[in-house]
C-alpha cells in the first residue's frame, strides 16, 4: 500500500501516522530450519541449494524473498542476487507483494544493486501475461522508479548515477524479445518499450519523444538522421555522469544493450577523455574479446589510436588481426596497410613471421581470418614473405584446411628463392599430389624450371601414378613429356593400368600412344597383352592400333603369334585375323613364316588340339590360320596326325580331319595296316568309309588276327563289311583257329557268334583241341558252353586235363552259372577220371574244392562222381571216407 | 573338390601281331610314374581288372522308380473326371476327349515317322554312353608303382566299395623301365571290352606309358584334360574305408567255395524286410559260421577255424556287394576276411596267385545320416606334431614300403607316435596300409594334399559329437531290446544343461527314430540328420558293442 494522504477533513495526529508493513522491516516468514541452519553456519552450499530449490519452495513461501533481504548478510544477499539473475523466472501475485516491498525498502536504503535489478525487472515486464498486476500498476511502478531517479538527479545526488547504472547494466538485446526475431540491438526502436531506460538515456534526445501517456516513440525525422548515433549528449543529467567516469566505465564494461554501451562510450569521450586516456591498454584488450560488437569496435579504436605507428606493438596488432570481429580485423589491417612503409625490415619480418606462424599453428583457422592474413601477407607484406618463403614453410602450410591456406602454399612455393633455399624434385611430391590445382600447377612449374638440376627417376613417376591430375603433367607439358619418353613407356603404361585409381588407368592409353614416336623400341607382344585385354576402351584401342599399324615394335617370332592367340575375346580375335590378313604380303610376315614356320605350325597344332583351348581360338586356328598360313603343310599331313582329329570329340576338329583325309587321298599302300584299321573303326562315317575303301586293296594281306581285329568294332557298317569280305577272302575251308578264336574272343556278341559258327565247322575239327583250350579262356558263358560241348568229344589225357583246370574252375565256380555247362563239366571230369587214375587225381583235386557246394544238386553230383571214381580207382585219395559195406 | 587330370593319349589295349599291349596313360599333372613289363598270367590280371571295374561302376543306391509318365496320365484323367463331374459343361468334356484322342493319334504317327531316327539316335547315344561317358567314374583309378608290386585302387560311385588290385612282382617278366610313384590313369569304359580279349596265348605287354612326360609342356598335344568336381562325401568315404584298413581287425581265411555258397544263396533269395545283415559267429576253436538274416540260414566254413580267444558275433551289411567277388572265385586260392566290428567296414582279400584283390566295404551301402557317425573311423591315436608326421612321411617316401616298427626305428620316434602319424597320413590319403602284407605304403591319392579338417566330418554335429565323447560327457543309460529293435537312452552333459537323447535302432543298426530335448532337434527333428547328442549316443553304443566283443577302438 502506498503512502496515502489523510482522509479528507481529518487532521492526522503524528503519532497515528500510517506506517506500511514493510516499513517495520519485520520478517514475515522465517526460512526453513535447513536453510536457516546453513545460513547461520555461513555454509556456501546455502546459495546453490536455495537457488536450485527456490523454484519449487518459493511458491509456498513467497515471503522468503523479503526475509532474505531483511537478513542482509553477505550469504543471504548473494543467494538473493543469484535468484534474481535468473532471467526467465517470473513471480506470482504472492511474490509480487514482497518484491514490491523489497523495492521500496531498497529505494529507501538506496540499495542500488537490489533496487536496480528490481527496477529493471519492472521496466521490462511489458507483457501482461507475465506480470501479476494490472497495467495501471505497471505504469505506476515505472513512473515511480523514474521519479525516484529524477528526484535524485534534480538533487544532484551521486546516488542518481549509482542507481541508474545498476538499472542500465541489466538490459539485454533479448529482453522479452521472441527468440526467432532479430535482437533489439539491430532495431533503432528496439528499446522503445522500456520507459525507464529511455528516460535515462534519451531524456534530452532529439531522436526520441515521450508522449503524454508515458510512451516513447521515434521523433518525426528522416530515418538516416534517426539511425545516425549523434555526437551530442542525449541522456538525462549528463553533468552528473561526467562527475563519475568510473560509473560510465562500469556501464561500458558490464552493459549488454547497445544503446547503453554507446551512451557510456559517448559520455566518456565527451565528458571524460582524459579518463579514457588514463586507462591501461589491458582494459581495452579485454574489451576486444567482449561479446558485444560495439565494445570490440570501441576497444579497437582506442588501441589503434594509442599505437605508435612507427613502433607498433606487434603482438597486440596481431591479436587484432586475428580477432573474430571483422571490424576489429579491418581496423588492424588498415593500420598495417597505412603504416608498413614506415617500418624497418626487421619489423616487417616480425609481423610476417607472426602471421605465418599463426597460419601454420592453426590449420583449421577460420576462413575469413585466414583470408585476411593471406591478403595481408600477399598484398602488403609481399617482400618479407618472399624472403621467408622456404619449402619447409610451404610444407607446413600444406596442412592447412582452408582455401586461403592452400593459396598461401602456392604463393610461398612460387616465391621460394631456389638458390638460397635449394630443394629436390622429391620435395615437390606432396605439392604435386595436392588436391588443389593451383598448388599442383605451381609445383609443376617449379619441376619444369629446375628439372635439369634433378634426376627424375622411375620411382618419382610411380609416386605420381595414383594422382592422375599430377601425372597428366608428364603428358601435357612438353618438357616433362621428354622426360617421360626417357623411360620404358610400356612399363610405365603397365603400372598405370594396375593403378587403383580409375582415371590413372585411363592415362595408360596416352602413355602407350607415345610409343608411336619411338620406332626403335622393341618388345615382345606379350607385354602388350594386358592392354589388348583391358576393359578400358581407349586403352584397348590404343594397343590395338599399335599392333595394327606399328608392327616394327614387336619381336617377330612364333611367340608373337601364339601370344596374340592367348586372348579369347571375340573382338580381339577379329583384330588378329584382320591384322594377319593385312600383313599377308608384308616382308616381315613372310620372313617370320619362313624362319619360324615349323615351330609355329607345331605350336598352333598343339594349341588347336588341346582340350582347354577356348573354342573361339581353336576355331580361328583351324579355320583361318592353318588354312591360310600353312595350307600346303596341312595338305601333306601324315595320317598319324589326321587320325587323332577324327577321334576328337570336337566336331570342328573332326571336320578338319575329314577334310584333310579327303585331301590326302592316300594310296592304299602308303599307310600301315593299323592305321587303316583305325580309320575303319573311326567314329566318323566318312573316315570309316575311306578306311574300308583303302582296305579293299589290301585284303589279301590280312591275316587271321587282322580279320578279328577289324571285326572288333562297334560300327555296324564296318562289321558287316568285314563279314562280307571274310566270306569271299576267307572261305570256310581256309579258316584257321587263329581267326576263329580271334572272332570268338570278341567283346561284341555278333562277332563272337560268328566265331562260334566257324568254330563248329568241320574244317575246325582237326584244331578242336587247341580251340577248346583257347575258347576255354573266354569269360563269356556261351563261348564256355561251346567249348565244353566240343571238349566232350575229345579225349584229353592227363596233360590236357591239367591245362584245362582253370577252365573247369571257371565253369564250376560261376555263381548262378549255366546249369548245362556245369553238367557238361562234371560229366567230362567223370569220364576223364574214369579213364585213368592220374586223370582221376586231377578230377578229384578239382572236385574236392567244389565238394562243399551248398547246392544240393551239385553236391549230390560231386559226391556221386567221387564215389564212382573211388570205386574205379581204389587207391585214389578222395575226401570221402567209406563206411563199411556191411 | 576340384581335381585336374591331363592325359597325353587315351589308354588303350591293342591286339596285334599275335600279342596284346595294355597301355595306360598316366596323369601328366603328377610326378612321372611309369612302368613297362610283360605279364606272366594275363588271365588272372584280366579277371581281376574286370572285377575292379565292376567295383568302380557299382551303384547299389536305391533308385526310386520314375512314375512321372504315370503321374502325367493320372493328371490328365483327373482333369477329364473333373470336367465330367461338372454336368453343365458337358460340351467341354466332349471337346476335351476329342482333343486328347487327336493328340494320341498324332503322337502315334510321329513315333512311326521318327522310328528310324530314334533308333539311330539311341544307338549313337549308347555308343557315347559306353565310350564317352564321363560319369562312370567319379575319379579315375589310381595306380601305384611300388618296389614289390603295381597296384590299382578305385572307389565306387555309391561311395561304399573300395577295390584294390595288386599285381605282384612275380607276375611281371622282362621289366624294361619303371619309375616309382602314384598317378591317375585314363580308364574309359570302352577299355573293358578290349580287356576281356586278353588271352594267355597272346603275350601281353603291360605299360604305364612314359611317353607323355618326354614332351615339354608347351607344345604338348594333350588328348584329354579334365577338371572334375569330386563330391566331398566321395573323398570322405574313400578315406574312411581305406583308413579303416589300419585299424585292428578280426581275420580268418575261407575257401572260395564258402564265398561261392554265400553268393549263391543271396542270388537265389530276395529278402522283403530287414534285418539284412550277415552275422559272423566266431567261437574259439570252432569253424566260423555266418548266419544270413532274415532267414537265419547258417553257413559253416568248415575249413576255417577261429583262433581268437573270445566269443563274438559281428554283423555286416550291404552283403550284396560281395557279388563283386564272383568273377574272382574260379581263380582264387583263398579269401581272407578282415572284420572291424558290427557296422564297421570289412575287407575281403582274394589271393589269386601272383595277383591279389582287396574288396573294402563300408559299414552300410547307403552312407546317409541314418548310418552316420563314420567319422570315428578317422579319429583316435596320440596327438602327433606336424614335424613328427613329416619325418615319418619323408622316411616312407624314401623307402616306399615299410612296417610301422621299421619306421619307428629309423625315425627314432616311439611306436605309438609312429603309429599315430601313419594313421594321420592314411586319413590324409598320403599313405595306405596294406592289409595283405602288414606294410605301410607310400601312396599319394591326389596331387595336392587333401584338406583333412574339412573332410573329417560330414557336418559340424559329428565334430561336436566326437568332442563330447572325448570329454567323457556322454553316458549310455540303458539299452532295451524290443522285438528286433534296440532302444537306447543316453545322457549328455552340455554346458547349460543335461540332454536326454533317445534312439531307436532297427535290426540293421540304423536309426529309425530318435528324439532329443535340444534346440537343434526341436527345430529340425531329423530332417537335417541327428543332433550331436543322438550321434554321440549311437557311436558310444556301437563302440561298446564292438568293445564287448573283445575289440575296442
Amino acid at each position: 500500500m502506498d503512502e496515502q494522504s489523510s482522509p479528507r477533513g481529518e487532521a492526522f495526529d503524528e503519532e497515528k501516522k500510517f506506517e506500511a508493513w514493510w516499513q517495520q522491516e519485520d520478517p514475515v516468514e522465517p526460512l526453513s530450519k535447513e536453510y536457516q541452519s546453513l545460513l547461520d553456519q555461513e555454509n556456501p552450499l546455502f546459495v546453490s541449494k536455495f537457488s536450485f530449490r527456490h523454484r519449487y519452495e518459493w511458491g509456498s513461501h513467497p515471503a522468503w524473498f523479503w526475509t532474505l533481504y531483511l537478513d542482509g548478510r553477505p550469504l543471504a544477499r548473494e543467494a538473493l542476487q543469484q535468484w534474481m539473475s535468473s532471467r526467465y523466472y517470473w513471480f506470482n501475485q504472492d511474490q509480487y507483494r514482497y518484491l514490491k516491498a523489497v523495492l521500496k525498502l531498497a529505494e529507501q536504503r538506496r540499495d542500488a544493486e537490489i533496487w536496480g535489478r528490481l527496477a529493471y525487472w519492472f521496466d521490462i515486464s511489458s507483457r501482461s501475461y507475465r506480470r501479476p498486476y494490472s497495467h495501471r500498476t505497471d505504469l505506476y511502478l515505472r513512473r515511480r522508479i523514474w521519479r525516484v531517479l529524477r528526484n535524485l538527479g534534480r538533487e544532484g545526488a551521486s546516488d542518481y548515477t549509482r542507481m541508474a547504472a545498476e538499472i542500465l547494466i541489466h538490459y539485454t538485446p533479448d529482453d522479452e524479445w521472441p527468440l526467432w526475431r532479430e535482437t533489439r540491438d539491430d532495431q533503432i526502436g528496439g528499446y522503445l518499450n522500456f520507459y525507464v531506460l529511455n528516460q535515462i538515456l534519451y531524456r534530452n534526445s532529439s531522436r526520441f519523444v515521450c508522449e503524454e501517456n508515458r510512451k516513447w516513440r521515434l521523433a518525426d525525422r528522416p530515418p538516416a538522421e534517426l539511425e545516425r548515433f549523434p555526437e551530442e549528449r542525449e541522456e538525462a543529467f549528463p553533468e552528473l555522469w561526467d562527475r563519475e567516469p568510473e560509473r560510465l566505465w562500469h556501464i561500458l564494461v558490464n552493459g549488454k544493450a547497445k544503446p547503453v554501451i554507446q551512451f557510456a562510450i559517448r559520455a566518456l569521450k565527451k565528458g571524460n577523455p582524459e579518463y579514457l586516456g588514463g586507462l591501461d591498454s589491458e582494459a581495452f584488450l579485454k574489451l576486444l574479446n567482449a561479446k558485444e560488437p560495439v565494445k570490440r569496435a570501441f576497444a579497437a579504436d582506442e588501441i589503434i589510436a594509442r599505437m605508435n605507428p612507427d613502433q607498433p606493438v606487434f603482438p597486440l596488432l596481431f591479436n587484432m588481426l586475428i580477432n573474430p570481429d571483422r571490424e576489429v580485423r579491418n581496423k588492424a589491417f588498415s593500420f598495417v596497410e597505412w603504416n608498413v612503409s614506415r617500418w624497418s625490415w626487421e619489423q616487417s619480418l616480425e609481423l610476417t613471421r607472426l602471421l605465418l606462424n599463426k597460419l601454420i599453428q592453426d590449420p583449421e583457422l577460420d576462413g575469413q581470418v585466414s583470408h585476411l592474413l593471406a591478403d595481408l601477407l600477399v598484398k602488403v607484406l609481399g617482400t618479407p614473405l618472399h624472403h621467408l618463403s622456404t619449402l619447409d614453410l610451404a610444407t607446413q602450410l600444406l596442412k592447412g584446411k582452408s582455401h586461403m591456406h592452400r593459396m598461401m602454399v602456392a604463393e610461398v612455393l612460387y616465391r621460394i628463392h631456389y638458390q638460397r633455399h635449394p630443394y629436390t624434385e622429391r620435395d615437390l611430391l606432396p605439392f604435386l599430389k595436392s588436391e588443389n590445382e593451383t598448388i599442383r600447377v605451381v609445383a609443376k612449374n617449379q619441376l619444369v624450371l629446375h628439372r635439369k638440376d634433378w634426376q627424375i627417376d622411375r620411382d618419382f613417376l610411380s609416386e605420381l601414378m595414383n594422382t592422375p591430375d599430377s601425372f597428366r603433367f608428364f603428358l601435357e607439358e612438353e618438357a616433362l613429356v621428354e622426360i617421360l619418353k626417357g623411360f620404358p613407356l610400356l612399363e610405365v603404361a603397365e603400372e598405370l593400368l594396375e593403378s587403383s585409381v580409375a582415371a590413372s588407368r585411363e592415362l595408360a592409353a596416352s602413355v602407350l600412344s607415345l610409343l608411336r614416336n619411338q620406332p626403335y623400341v622393341k618388345f615382345p607382344v606379350r607385354e602388350l597383352l594386358p592392354f589388348l585385354s583391358s576393359e578400358l576402351p581407349r586403352v584397348k584401342e590404343t594397343a590395338q592400333n599399335l599392333l595394327r599399324y606399328q608392327y616394327w615394335h614387336f619381336h617377330h617370332d612364333a611367340d608373337f603369334v601364339m601370344d596374340l592367340l592367348s586372348i579369347s575375346d571375340e573382338d580381339h580375335l577379329r583384330l588378329v585375323q584382320d591384322t594377319f590378313s593385312r600383313w599377308e604380303y608384308s616382308w616381315f610376315w613372310i620372313e617370320l613364316l619362313s624362319k619360324h614356320g615349323d615351330e609355329l605350325f607345331q605350336r598352333l597344332w598343339a594349341k588347336m588340339t588341346q582340350p582347354e583351348t577356348p573354342d573361339s581360338i581353336r576355331n580361328l586356328i583351324r579355320e583361318e590360320l592353318l588354312e591360310n598360313l600353312f595350307r600346303e603343310r596341312l595338305n601333306s599331313l601324315p595320317m598319324e596326325r589326321i587320325l587323332p582329329l577324327l577321334e576328337s570329340t570336337d566336331t570342328g576338329l573332326q571336320e578338319l580331319g575329314i577334310r584333310l583325309l579327303n585331301q590326302l587321298d592316300p594310296s592304299p599302300d602308303a599307310l600301315e595296316k593299323e592305321l587303316l584299321f583305325d580309320l575303319a573303326h573311326s567314329r566318323v562315317a566318312v573316315a570309316r568309309e575311306t578306311g574300308r575303301r583303302l582296305l579293299e586293296y589290301r585284303l589279301s594281306e590280312l591275316e587271321s588276327g587282322d580279320w578279328a581285329n577289324l571285326a572288333e568294332t562297334d560300327w555296324e557298317d564296318t562289321r558287316e563289311w568285314v563279314f562280307l569280305r571274310m566270306e569271299t577272302e576267307v572261305p570256310e575251308e581256309e579258316a584257321d583257329p587263329e581267326l576263329v578264336c580271334g572272332l570268338a574272343d570278341s567283346s561284341i556278341p555278333e562277332v563272337r557268334q560268328k566265331g562260334l559258327q566257324w568254330a563248329a565247322l568241320p574244317g575246325m575239327w582237326p584244331h578242336r583241341r587247341r580251340m577248346v583250350q583257347r575258347l576255354g579262356e573266354s569269360p563269356y558263358p556261351e563261348v564256355q558252353l561251346f567249348a565244353l560241348e566240343q571238349a566232350g568229344q575229345l579225349d584229353w589225357g592227363a596233360k590236357g586235363l591239367e591245362e584245362m583246370e582253370l577252365f573247369f574252375r571257371r565253369v564250376l565256380f560261376q555263381v548262378n552259372g549255366s546249369r548245362k555247362a556245369k553238367d557238361l563239366a562234371l560229366e567230362l571230369l567223370w569220364r576223364e577220371g574214369a579213364a585213368e587214375e592220374e586223370r582221376a587225381r586231377l578230377a578229384v583235386r578239382l572236385l574236392q574244392d567244389y565238394l562243399r557246394n551248398a547246392g544240393k544238386r551239385d553236391f549230390e553230383k560231386v559226391m556221386v562222381i567221387l564215389t564212382r571214381l573211388s570205386e574205379c580207382h581204389p587207391g585214389l585219395n578222395t575226401p570221402l571216407c567209406r563206411v563199411s559195406d556191411s | 573338390m576340384q581335381f585336374q587330370q591331363v592325359y597325353a593319349n587315351p589308354s588303350r589295349i591293342r591286339h596285334s601281331d599275335g600279342g596284346t599291349t595294355v597301355s595306360f596313360s598316366p596323369d601328366l599333372g603328377r610326378e612321372p610314374t611309369y612302368f613297362r613289363g610283360r605279364i606272366a598270367d594275363p588271365i588272372r590280371y584280366r579277371d581281376a581288372m574286370s572285377a575292379l571295374r565292376d567295383v568302380v561302376v557299382s551303384d547299389l543306391k536305391y533308385k526310386p522308380k520314375d512314375h512321372s509318365a504315370y503321374q502325367a496320365w493320372v493328371r490328365e484323367q483327373y482333369i477329364q473326371d473333373i470336367a465330367e463331374q461338372v454336368s453343365t459343361k458337358q460340351e467341354w468334356v466332349s471337346r476335351m476327349q476329342e482333343v486328347h484322342a487327336r493328340i494320341r493319334e498324332l503322337e502315334r504317327k510321329m513315333d512311326v515317322r521318327n522310328r528310324d531316327y530314334n533308333k539311330a539316335m539311341r544307338r549313337y547315344f549308347n555308343y557315347l554312353y559306353t565310350h564317352d561317358k564321363a560319369g562312370w567314374f567319379v575319379l579315375d583309378p589310381v595306380i601305384t608303382v611300388a618296389p614289390d608290386q603295381v597296384f590299382f585302387e578305385a572307389f565306387s560311385q555309391d561311395e561304399s566299395s573300395y577295390g584294390r588290385l595288386a599285381v605282384h612282382e612275380e607276375m611281371f617278366r622282362d621289366v624294361k623301365e619303371f619309375e616309382y610313384g602314384t598317378t591317375n590313369i585314363d580308364f574309359s569304359d570302352s577299355l573293358h571290352g578290349e580287356l576281356l580279349r586278353m588271352r594267355t596265348y597272346r603275350p601281353t605287354e603291360f605299360q604305364i606309358d612314359p611317353g607323355g612326360f618326354e614332351v615339354a609342356t608347351e607344345g604338348r598335344e594333350v588328348y584329354k584334360e579334365q577338371k572334375i568336381d569330386v563330391p566331398e562325401s566321395w573323398i570322405r568315404g574313400f578315406l574312411q574305408v581305406q583308413s579303416a584298413m589300419s585299424l585292428p581287425t578280426v581275420s580268418f581265411r575261407v575257401q572260395p567255395i564258402d564265398i561261392y555258397n554265400l553268393c549263391t544263396f543271396l542270388r537265389r533269395n530276395r529278402e522283403k524286410h530287414g534285418p539284412r545283415s550277415l552275422r559272423y559267429r566266431l567261437r574259439p576253436g570252432q569253424p566260423v559260421q555266418v548266419a544270413i538274416d532274415p532267414w537265419g540260414e547258417v553257413l559253416t566254413f568248415s575249413e576255417t577255424i577261429y583262433t581268437g580267444d573270445v566269443d563274438r558275433e559281428i554283423r555286416t551289411w550291404g552283403r550284396r556287394r560281395l557279388f563283386l567277388l564272383e568273377k574272382l572265385l574260379p581263380l582264387a586260392r583263398s579269401v581272407t576276411i578282415h572284420l572291424l566290428g558290427t557296422g564297421m567296414p570289412s575287407f575281403y582279400i582274394v589271393d589269386l596267385g601272383g595277383v591279389s584283390f582287396t574288396l573294402g566295404l563300408s559299414g552300410w551301402t547307403r552312407n546317409d545320416w541314418s548310418a552316420s557317425g563314420n567319422f570315428d573311423l578317422m579319429v583316435g591315436g596320440v596327438p602327433v606334431s606336424p614335424v613328427d608326421s613329416g619325418r615319418v612321411f619323408a622316411e616312407l617316401k624314401l623307402r616306399k614300403t615299410a612296417t610301422s616298427e621299421e619306421l619307428a626305428r629309423r625315425t627314432g620316434l616311439s611306436p605309438e607316435v609312429t603309429q599315430s602319424a601313419l594313421r594321420q597320413l592314411c586319413h590324409a590319403g598320403r599313405v595306405m596300409f596294406d592289409l595283405e602284407t602288414g606294410w605301410f605304403r607310400l601312396r599319394e591319392l591326389t596331387r595336392d594334399p587333401l584338406p583333412i579338417d574339412d573332410l573329417k566330418y560330414n557336418n559340424p554335429r559329428e565334430k561336436e559329437a566326437e568332442k563330447l565323447i572325448l570329454e567323457g560327457k556322454v553316458t549310455l543309460l540303458s539299452v532295451n531290446r524290443e522285438g528286433n529293435r534296440d532302444l537306447l537312452k543316453g545322457e549328455v552333459a552340455t554346458r547349460s544343461r543335461t540332454r536326454q537323447p533317445e534312439v531307436q535302432l532297427d535290426g540293421d543298426g540304423r536309426i529309425v527314430h530318435a528324439a532329443c530335448d535340444c534346440y537343434f532337434f526341436k527345430q529340425n527333428k531329423l530332417m537335417q540328420g541327428p543332433c550331436e547328442h543322438i550321434l554321440a549316443t549311437v557311436v558310444l553304443y556301437r563302440r561298446r558293442m564292438n568293445g564287448s566283443q573283445g575289440k575296442g577302438l
